[in-house]
């Protein structure tokens, strides 16, 4: 029985300043002090410009932060926006790279920590058995993260006054190096000619440079993230984002020119050259040369700032899998926590190999890169969801700020997320050949088990169920409301359940109001058994049919009817239909939509009260594929009732002679290789009846009033046969009177979920409000 | 994820309210475009100065106008609150 669990709230004790230095904290961190040099290498002089322009690409990425985060300010952050705002995979696949992303980053942290503790060995001129620090940064890489990986499973996480400390302190070195490196250059007017040229690798090297280094400025990540615990988060949140960025920019900027501008290399070799060329250890180096104590500060800088950045990666990226786990989207074991410390050690043990393998595997250049190119992929998916989270959700929420030009901002952060992405494909192939395994992977979890434990986690209840085997054979599911008005239902079931060898299963929905707790409906379980399906099992049972039967409790018919279909593998649901109702938004009815649409299976709508004096049988055809399934189930009709099947085919009016032979030949043809129906072209010629109009609807409707039973090819989805088709089907089915037969046939996986993502970017906000109300 | 889900966040508005907030952002737009395209050419002075003065005035101007566009959208912050509290009470 489901339980309402009390919500645990943060106290909300962060103001302004304080919230703002977090975000300055975790930007101003390893990543400068490690990608620097890299960076440089990469863009030369141009590394200004790299640290400007991702100001620019990342402010985009801000606004939307910003938004969402004022809006929806829960511990989520990203990941819970992109599993409101996005469909299908996208929430699986936003954990799955948060993870990958923050395992990465730890990796880059680790080898840069490895790095800077080698430097200071070969600065003291000790060596470890026998071997000298430059030697030893991968060891020492390891070292550190097996370090980190049992601090964080003792459960001792970094405080919040040790973690001020440490961005005071990155701040002070950060500040000195800065002041010491102007001082130095303004002292020597040469130190200005050091920028020209200043794309010596051309705007390919810059973006290169941008793509290496945007993992500096994803701190608003940590603002949003700690939104349960901010004073006024509709107003403090976004001022935070934006002015941690206005703090931070400049300061990477200012490092930039002083790294570049105040090293005197002494060879003629360039500066940027060489800061390449020390790559990691590029800025504690060029500390060396104008700083006091320069390299010894740089070194305790580089050496907090990788151990608190390796700290936080390694327990967020614990935290991540942790939750999918939880979420059952990852196997248990990853939600497993200790029993002595408390913490989800199995999780810890899986992203600390995570972060050792990636550490070992590639060099630390690729290592930036990965996760770079991840993080941008993250952000990439925000802004998609901030575009459908406004368009579905807007009026329903509380913004403490809206983006300006929407939604031209966050299309235009996609594209340039996309180009900086797909640049960094030229600086480091091998990163994403990771980061394309990664997805890949991420892709074949979800289709192949976390889909399926995912809908076991939301699934609507079974209360009741009687007779279901394990046994795998066709299955015709019929959802019985009104036993009294299910006969034909249950006597088409029947039909195809024998014809297939197969059994029936009854399914009564007890629905309750979306306010009331789905237990509420137990207290109707024994009346849906005895007014309900007792007497539709009387009906089956005559029939001589296999049968189950069984209660769920839903909210909504259509989902309860989904959830069926998934659990049992049913082949085939026969629902019934009374006609059409005004309802604006729907093309047959709320439900019954909702379940064609949805619906792993052939779906049969059935409006009729009988299935007697069957004699002569309408099914329009529009193209082959779309009449297979009315034509296997108009052969079982005529078998088992005697009645007679006739096409129909309508062509516009006009249509070129020479046009109309191959339109017809080609119909012929394909109903010949269905394999069902007419066996050649020569029968297919004679079954069915070839008609010009321009006016389809009113023809098949005046048509049906001559026929017992009507069968017609459900369109299959709603937005886009919408508006190829304006949903004729349906159209014919509310204007014609008579007994008739919707079919639509299962689709495949592929088209399913592109028309499914389709329909979920055009749905509109005010659809989302009538179904909420309905 | 449905809007259940949000409504359990608590981060939904009073049903009352759907739809009567405005979703017009308070951002200035012009002076916003307009610093933005500044912060853009101020990038586009550093390319063409090639190390030389141009560059040095394109990271100043997009130093200022970085600033510039942080105090307006830090503005339009305290404007939306305004004007929600606005449309919920109209007429005080």
């Amino acid at each position: 029985m489901p339980r309402t669990e009390p919500k645990t709230e943060l106290s909300r004790e962060l103001g302004l300043f304080t919230i703002t230095m977090v975000g300055v904290g975790a930007m101003i961190g390893a990543g400068i002090f490690v990608l620097t040099g890299i960076a440089a290498g990469a863009a030369g002089p141009g590394l200004i410009l790299a640290f400007a322009g991702n100001g620019i690409v990342t402010l985009l990425t801000a606004l939307a932060y910003a938004e969402l985060g004022s809006a929806i300010p829960e511990a989520g952050g990203g990941y819970l926006w992109v599993k409101e705002g996005l469909p299908g995979a996208n929430a699986f696949l936003a954990g799955w790279m948060s993870w990958f992303a923050h395992a990465v980053a730890g990796s880059l942290y680790a080898l840069g920590f490895g790095a800077y503790l080698g430097l200071v060995l070969d600065e003291l001129g000790w060596t470890l058995f026998g071997l000298s620090g430059a030697t030893l940064e991968k060891p020492l890489a390891v070292a550190i993260a097996l370090m980190f990986i049992a601090i964080n499973f003792k459960g001792v996480g970094e405080t919040g006054l040790a973690g001020n400390i440490v961005t005071v302190a990155k701040l002070l070195v950060i500040g000195l190096f800065v002041a010491s490196g102007l001082y130095a250059m303004f002292g020597e007017p040469t130190s200005w000619e050091r920028f020209t040229p200043l794309t010596p690798k051309g705007l390919g090297g810059v973006l290169t440079a941008m793509g290496l280094t945007y993992i500096a400025f994803e701190g608003y990540e940590i603002i949003v993230q700690a939104g349960e615990e901010v004073r006024h988060p509709k107003r403090n949140i976004p001022r935070a984002v934006f002015w941690s960025l206005a703090v931070v920019i400049p300061i990477y900027i200012l490092v930039a020119i002083t790294a570049l501008g105040a090293v005197d290399t002494g060879s003629g070799q360039p500066t940027w050259e060489w800061l390449g060329v020390h790559a990691e250890l590029g800025l504690a180096e060029a500390a060396r040369q104008f700083m006091p104590l320069g390299t010894t500060l740089l070194l305790i800088g580089g050496l907090l700032s990788t151990m608190s950045a390796l700290n936080a990666t390694t327990f967020s990226s614990t935290r991540v899998s942790f939750a999918m786990g939880r979420d059952r989207n990852l196997p248990d074991f990853f939600s497993r926590v200790h029993e002595r410390t408390r913490t989800p050690y199995l999780a810890l043990l899986a992203s600390g190999g995570l972060i050792i393998f990636m550490a070992l595997a590639i060099p630390i250049a690729d290592v930036a890169a990965a996760a770079d190119v991840m993080f941008l992929l993250l952000f990439l998916q925000v802004n998609l969801a901030i575009i459908t989270i406004r368009r579905k959700y807007g009026a329903m929420l509380d913004y403490g700020f809206l983006t300006p030009f929407f939604p031209v901002i966050p299309i235009l952060a996609i594209l340039l997320m996309v180009g900086i992405a797909g640049f960094m494909f030229h600086f480091s192939p091998i990163a994403w050949y990771f980061v394309a395994g990664w997805i890949g992977c991420g892709f074949l979890i979800h289709h192949t088990y976390a889909r399926k434990r995912e809908r076991e986690k939301y699934a609507t209840p079974v209360v009741l169920a009687h007779g279901l085997g394990g046994e795998e054979r066709y299955r015709v599911l019929v959802p019985v409301a009104n036993p009294a008005r299910a006969r034909a239902l249950i006597d088409f079931a029947s039909l195809m359940a024998d014809s297939h060898d197969g059994e029936v299963i009854l399914l009564h929905v007890i629905t309750v109001p979306s306010q009331t707790p789905l237990q509420v409906g137990h207290r109707y379980i024994r009346a849906a058994r005895d007014e309900v399906l007792d007497q539709a099992s009387d009906m089956i049972a005559a029939h001589g049919t296999p049968f189950s039967s069984t209660i769920r409790i839903a909210h909504s018919p259509a989902r309860a009817i989904i959830d069926e279909v998934e659990e049992r593998k049913i082949d085939m649901v026969v629902m019934g239909w009374h006609g059409p109702r005004r309802h604006p938004r729907t093309a047959i009815g709320r439900n019954i939509d909702r379940v064609m649409r949805n619906a792993d299976c052939h779906v049969i709508v059935l409006r009729a009260d009988d299935l007697d004096d069957l004699g002569r049988i309408l099914i329009p055809v529009a193209y082959p594929q779309q009449a297979r399934l009315m034509l296997e189930i108009g052969q079982m009709l005529e078998e088992h009732k005697g009645a007679a099947l006739e096409l129909y085919h309508a062509i516009p009016p006009g249509l070129e002679a020479r046009k109309r032979s191959a339109r017809t030949e080609e119909l012929y043809t394909g109903l010949a290789d269905l394999g069902v129906g007419p066996e050649s072209n020569e029968s297919a010629r004679r079954t069915i009846l070839i008609e010009e109009t321009d006016r389809l609807v009113r023809r098949v409707v005046e048509m049906s009033e001559e026929y017992d039973l009507t069968m017609l090819g459900a369109s299959r989805e709603g937005w886009f046969r919408k508006q190829v088709a304006g949903y004729i089907p349906e159209r014919i089915a509310r204007l014609a009177s008579g007994r008739l037969m919707l079919v639509k046939h299962r689709r495949s996986f592929v088209k399913s979920w592109m028309l499914d993502t389709i329909e979920f970017f055009l749905d509109t906000p005010r659809r989302a409000v009538t179904w909420t109300r309905a | 994820m449905t809007i259940d889900d949000l409504r359990e966040q608590g981060v939904l508005l009073p049903e009352e309210e759907w739809g009567k907030h405005s979703l017009k952002t308070t951002v200035p737009r012009l002076p916003l475009a307009a610093a933005l395209l500044v912060a853009t050419v101020g990038c586009l002075l550093m390319f063409l100065g090639n190390g030389g003065v141009l560059t040095w005035v394109g990271v100043a101007v997009f130093i200022v106008t970085l600033y510039a566009v942080t105090w307006m959208l830090d503005r339009a912050v305290t404007r939306q609150r305004e004007r929600v509290r606005r449309e919920r009470a109209p007429g005080r």
